[in-house]
């Protein structure tokens, strides 16, 4: 794994692990049941996913946005690098609604099931998110994180660590 | 760590992406030309040893139509980014491709009708153009002390290719006038500065910041990277020295110092995988990956040739393996992912909602291509190896519609691309 020194910069990568794992696992159960047909009710690795789903998008992705557009990004622009924050806000936009749908039909899948036509909207915004999220991610690990490391001192990661302690 | 950081700033090192698509659409066209001339001349290839004709323009449309292609296309995107130093003036990249592009048509065309003068003129404007994006990348990585292995790397691909230009050049005015004594150590010598030189350098030295990149994954140790490129030089050079000076042993060293750095640069890149965070890479890995294992038997191949042990068509599988089975499998597997990628990048940037790559063009052309490629590399290797051409024909129609499949995917990204940017 990336081996980041900074408190703040491998709390954003252990989230960054845990959204590609559940994503991966959401890919998964894509691959298993298709667009047409939904899955059947009883499904406890379905109900396990949806579940985290619903974390995922309430804690981590919702969090971890607004902390990195109201916190980090302002730093990257007081170091005139501000391209990056322009590509990944752009991204933020985009991913959020898109989290919340899925979100919202997951809990909705929780209580009533899935048919088939709240599946392949389901499984439709999934895959759009899977894709957007990769994508996102991939840049964040490879530009934002390692910006961060280059630039942060010791006390302003522990103070940037004890404000997103805060907001999550 | 190499090249962890290497999109620091990227929103702001972009080329305009007609700069590198540019390249890459030429790439894609040349690949499916490849195939397509292999199919026609199948019946010369195993018989080739030398000279002008319809094969030497096969190898050139693969190696300079192809892999050259793409590694300039790639490089130019990529190096500004990892050393953060933005190329001065984009005309310069522009004016590569207005030499070099028109000139890989004249010198395949040339070569394929063995007409000297069209040779002569094609490998000129080839030269000028390679000769400005050498300059281009020395002025960008000159001072640049971080990413030492990458660097020694693109230092010593630069040098292979001012190298095998001299080479190129002077083998064609050889083959005309003959004033050479040794048209065979010549062409070797061009073709080990071409293949296990220039590109393979270059490929390899990319991969430290492309793999990591794909498989969100650490970047391997610089030590690694050192030790590795250092094993290249140190094997080409020796390689080069035995072949000019008829030393066997020599040659066979060389050889097992390269095999010695392509194995610690597959060694590097299997740390790399296997501690990706993302599982599921997908079919570009596929063919990255299986061109890892034919890069070492490729090299192991050459081995066996330098110890005599060659059958008739060795020299024809060693430059197949190499060229098809290392270089542009590999730099396919490239293609495939860094197309969506940088076309993500080029839609994200413009404040408007970036566009999902899999809605610009169907993925299905991907599996096409891997399908048709691989099926075509073993149809390729086996023909060549029973002497069958017919196989080989088989195959070229297996690559090129692969290649089709690459090259509508990419016609489809670019014409959202275009008309994104339209809007």
């Amino acid at each position: 794994m990336f081996s980041f020194d900074r408190q703040i910069t491998r709390t954003l990568h252990e989230e960054h692990l845990v959204t590609i794992s559940i994503l991966e696992r959401l890919e998964g159960v894509f691959q298993k049941h298709g667009p047409k047909k939904a899955p059947p009710g009883d499904s406890a690795e379905i109900t396990e996913l949806l579940g985290d789903i619903i974390n995922l998008v309430a804690c981590d992705v919702t969090n971890h946005f607004s902390f990195e557009e109201e916190k980090l990004f302002p730093l990257l622009g007081a170091m005139g690098d501000s391209p990056i924050s322009s590509i990944l806000t752009g991204e933020h936009r985009v991913i959020l609604p898109l989290g919340n749908l899925l979100s919202e039909l997951a809990k909705m899948a929780r209580s009533e099931g899935f048919n088939d036509a709240s599946w392949g909207q389901f499984r439709k915004g999934g895959t759009e998110l899977i894709e957007r999220m990769i994508s996102h991610i991939q840049k964040e690990e490879m530009a934002l994180l390692p910006m961060l490391e280059d630039i942060l001192e010791e006390d302003t990661d522990a103070q940037l660590m004890m404000t997103y302690s805060e907001m999550r | 760590m190499m090249g962890a950081n290497f999109l620091s700033g990227a929103g702001g090192r972009l080329l305009p992406a007609s700069i590198p698509f540019r390249f890459f659409t030429v790439a894609v066209i040349f690949y499916a030309l490849f195939w397509a001339a292999l199919f026609v001349s199948a019946d010369d290839l195993t018989s080739y040893t030398i000279g002008g004709g319809p094969i030497l323009s096969v190898i050139h449309m693969a190696t300079l139509g192809v892999l050259s292609m793409t590694v300039i296309g790639a490089s130019l995107q990529l190096l500004s980014v990892a050393t953060r130093k933005a190329f001065k003036g984009f005309w310069l990249c522009r004016l590569v491709s207005w030499f070099y592009i028109p000139g890989i048509f004249l010198l395949t065309y040339a070569m394929y009708t063995s007409w000297y003068l069209g040779m002569l003129t094609g490998a000129g404007l080839t030269g000028v153009g390679l000769l400005i994006f050498c300059g281009l990348i020395i002025h960008n990585i000159w001072g640049v002390t971080d990413m030492a292995a990458i660097m020694a790397y693109c230092w010593a691909a630069m040098l292979s290719l001012a190298g095998l230009l001299g080479l190129g050049i002077l083998l064609i005015v050889n083959g005309a006038h003959g004033f050479m004594a040794d048209h065979f150590a010549l062409a070797t010598s061009h073709f080990i500065l071409a293949v296990f030189g220039f590109m393979t350098l270059l490929a390899m030295g990319f991969s430290y910041i492309l793999i990591p990149m794909f498989a969100l994954s650490p970047a391997p140790p610089e030590g690694l990277g050192r030790w590795s490129v250092g094993g290249n030089i140190t094997g080409l050079i020796g390689t080069l020295i035995g072949v000019n000076i008829y030393l066997d042993w020599l040659v066979m060293v060389g050889i097992a110092f390269i095999f010695f750095g392509s194995g610690l640069y597959i060694f590097a890149m299997s740390r790399v995988y296997k501690a990706r965070m993302r599982k599921r890479l997908g079919l570009p890995f596929i063919l990255i990956r299986i061109s890892w294992v034919m890069l070492l038997a490729s090299v192991i191949w050459g081995g066996v040739g330098a110890a005599g042990y060659w059958p008739e068509s060795g020299h024809i599988l060693f430059a197949a393996g190499a060229i098809v089975g290392w270089l542009l499998t590999f730099l396919v597997g490239v293609l495939q992912r860094i197309i969506p990628f940088l076309a993500s990048m080029h839609s994200s940037g413009n404040g408007g909602v970036p566009m999902l790559t899999s809605a610009m063009a169907d993925e299905r052309l991907l599996t096409v291509n891997v399908i048709g490629h691989l099926g075509g590399l073993f149809a390729v290797i086996l023909g060549v190896m029973l002497d069958w051409d017919m196989v080989i024909r088989a195959g070229a129609v297996m690559g090129f519609a692969g290649a089709m499949g690459l090259l509508i995917y990419l016609l489809y990204i670019i014409r959202h691309l275009a008309s994104f940017r339209g809007q």
